[in-house]
């Protein structure tokens, strides 16, 4: 969407517009509920937390100030019912935390020749291995790296999003992907490749 | 800062950037219809003005509850009760004073009613002893 056209947008859904806020959905829903999906790990807690999403966004649009943009706006709404959700539910963290394998001391290599990053195509099975491995992270880990790698967030929007330093986004993105990074190794050493 | 420069470096390597790729390039899934017509009949829900008056009109129920029954006592209650009480020979007193006072109008026309005529035959002493004129 261009920017005047957003903006156009964005002004009238402030307005309680109905017609402007069915486009803002239509423009974010595919999107918010990836997101949403991921952080939940259930297509139906998904559908639900995603509704709430938008229905928080329609009611507070006309606070909306404009100071940060309208997607990081919606993502920290999501993000937070995320957060919510999870705490109602009484979850455990995932097996994989801020706490990385890697930082035992142990130097990543990732020079490994059967690593081959440029001829990774994302098959079916792949896309499963992927979707489990951003499962089993943390939801701060997890976040941050839907946020920068899938949203194409910067290190900045993701800090005032997650009202974190900049460093520790920069982090923590490093965990997921390396996190990210061994999964996929592991299956393309172990099963992938058969 | 030298740790934040290594961090830079080790995410901007490809190996990295492979990953954002993997990330980026997974199936986006949009949400069904069906999710889309109950998130629109919300949508509507919250849309519809919702009644500003509903605190006053809470407050005002009681009141119109007493003034109806005040008016129901006055009806049926109070009136009866007030015909009662005068009885019939105070209705046909004013009724005579009534007539009086129309007959009276007709002869003399507009001026005194009969009920406010007073006997000047005997002229009553003046009460003022420098009004009185016998004193000259």
């Amino acid at each position: 969407m261009e920017a005047g056209a957003e903006e156009a947008l964005i002004d009238r859904c402030r307005k309680q517009d109905v017609e402007a806020f069915g486009k803002f959905v239509d423009a974010y829903q595919a999107r918010v509920f990836g997101f949403v999906k991921r952080m939940v790990n259930n297509a139906d807690e998904a559908a639900d937390v995603t509704q709430e999403v938008f229905i928080r966004a329609y009611q507070s649009f006309a606070r909306f100030d404009g100071r940060s943009s309208v997607r990081t706006w919606l993502f920290r709404i999501a993000n937070n019912l995320c957060i919510d959700r999870s705490r109602q539910l009484g979850r455990t963290p995932n097996s994989v935390g801020l706490v990385s394998d890697f930082e035992d001391g142990e130097e990543m290599d990732f020079s490994d020749s059967r690593w081959q990053p440029e001829a990774l195509m994302l098959d079916a099975e792949l896309i499963q291995v992927v979707e489990s491995g951003i499962a089993e992270m943390s939801e701060k880990l997890k976040m941050v790296l839907l946020l920068h790698d899938r949203e194409e967030m910067s290190y900045e929007e993701i800090a005032e999003t997650l009202s974190i330093p900049v460093g520790t986004v920069k982090s923590r993105l490093f965990l997921a992907r390396a996190h990210l990074q061994s999964v996929v190794k592991r299956y393309m050493t172990e099963g992938g490749n058969d | 800062m030298k740790i934040e420069n290594q961090l830079d470096e080790k995410l901007a390597s490809d190996s990295m950037k492979s990953i954002t790729k993997l990330v980026k390039d997974l199936p986006e899934e949009i949400p069904s219809m069906n999710w889309r017509s109950q998130l629109n009949e919300r949508i509507l829900a919250e849309a519809k003005p919702k009644p500003k008056l509903d605190l006053q009109r809470w407050l005002l129920r009681p009141a119109l509850g007493l003034g109806l029954a005040a008016a129901l006592a006055v009806a049926f209650v109070i009136r009866p009760v007030a015909s009662d009480s005068t009885g019939s020979t105070v209705e046909s007193l004013m009724i005579a004073t009534h007539q009086d006072d129309v007959n009276y109008a007709s002869v003399t026309g507009a001026g005194l009613s009969v009920s406010e005529m007073k006997d000047y035959s005997s002229p009553t002493p003046v009460s003022d002893p420098l009004l009185d004129l016998d004193v000259f």
